[in-house]
């Protein structure tokens, strides 16, 4: 009785080969998957993972309204008014998402008012950081982009969530060129506009954010005694102004 | 004739992929915002499926590319069907994986990642239809004892 060898089937091992590839290829795109997801993440703080809130918001309150630094309409509006806020403050957060876009509309997107942001740094190092990186948009006129998306993506007080990876998203979504602003904001020209609003803070006795002066544009300017959430009483003011 | 057509396609694809590539990972390091007529590429490349662990998806991108031609103009015969069709079967995966963020949880397109999915898409029907094709051509057969 003779014993013969059967060869192996060519076209049988490369299917396994196939099929083995093709399990490989789901292990490795399913690890891929899994790492991106964002969930298991423990090394950022959560305000630098979560997705950019606001982009689209912005970006419909602003489009079309000039800007030049830290200012925000025509230069010919015949009102302005300068507001002294905390990027960290919660209350400013609230004027800009809820108060601050109905009088954008209505007065300086018609060429009647016109904003100036001025930064108060008295919360903490995130405030001073969060300041500097305005200034450093505020040179590429995009600061009240910044700015607007900054509260939009506000954390938590002193948590020290303001880091390069979280400016870096919010210059992202307002269009500003990182890596010129970036530059700019390690200068010291870019503490400026911190030591003008302190100094502006102390001459109309602000002692709480967000503050607002107003008067004709060119001044002089007065202090607004406001409920932040009331949008008629500044309309009320900023009418006293323009009759 | 035809693994030839099939090859010189997947060569002329993930050259395209390259490109588009290495334009999202330009515009990253740039700090500038991607041409963009959807309006939602800057929604997507903010959202937290826009990086892993720090590094841009666009990067892995980039060098999952390279890596296709890489291995389609260095690797011969079998290593090179095998291990180009696996890594356009990743990136088809993973791209289809980020659509489907974009389409369902983000909301927003960016077009320029659409495009590369796209890319991937045909690049994994071409490197695995030349990996079917070839029908093991090549392969060493056993002597009969």
């Amino acid at each position: 009785m003779s014993t013969a060898y059967t060869p192996p089937n060519p076209n049988k091992r490369r299917n396994v080969m196939i099929a083995g590839l093709i399990a490989v290829v789901v292990v490795i795109a399913a690890i891929l998957i899994l790492v991106s997801s964002g969930d298991n993440s423990t090394t950022s703080a959560p305000a630098t993972n979560a997705p950019l809130k606001g982009v689209k918001e912005t970006k419909a309150m602003l489009d079309g309204i000039p800007q030049q630094g830290n200012t925000l309409g025509k230069k010919s509006a015949p009102v302005t008014m300068i507001e002294y806020a905390d990027y960290q403050c919660p209350f400013c957060r609230d004027y800009a998402l809820n108060t601050m876009p109905v009088l954008i509309n209505d007065y300086v997107r018609t060429g009647k008012l016109r904003m100036e942001f001025n930064p108060l740094t008295f919360i903490g190092p995130d405030s001073e950081t969060a300041a500097r990186a305005g200034a450093a948009a505020g040179q590429q006129n995009l600061e009240w982009n910044y700015t607007h998306l900054f509260y939009f993506n506000q954390g938590t007080e002193r948590s020290g969530y303001v880091t390069d990876a979280f400016i870096n998203k919010l210059y992202a979504g307002a269009g500003v060129n990182a890596s010129k602003a970036n530059a700019y904001r390690a200068t010291p020209a870019a503490a400026v506009p911190i030591a003008e609003a302190t100094a502006g803070a102390q001459k109309y006795g602000i002692d709480s954010t967000p503050s607002f002066v107003v008067g004709p544009t060119g001044g002089p300017y007065t202090k607004l005694e406001v409920e932040i959430s009331n949008a008629d009483a500044f309309k009320s003011a900023f009418d006293a102004l323009l009759k | 004739m035809l693994d030839r057509r099939l090859y010189r396609t997947a060569i002329a694809l993930t050259v395209v992929g390259i490109a588009v590539a290495g334009y999202l990972v330009y515009v990253h390091y740039a700090g500038i915002q991607p041409a963009c007529s959807t309006g939602g590429c800057e929604t997507v490349q903010t959202s937290e499926w826009a990086d892993v662990y720090g590094v841009p998806v666009a990067l892995i991108g980039l060098i999952g590319y390279l890596s296709i031609l890489a291995s389609l103009l260095a690797l011969r015969g079998d290593a090179q069907l095998f291990i180009s069709a696996a890594l356009s079967l990743v990136g088809f995966l993973y791209s289809g994986y980020l659509t489907y963020q974009e389409l369902f949880t983000i909301k927003a397109i960016c077009q320029w990642c659409v495009g590369s999915a796209v890319i991937l898409t045909l690049l994994a029907i071409v490197t695995l239809w030349r990996l079917l094709a070839s029908g093991g051509a090549g392969e060493e057969t056993a002597d009969v004892g």
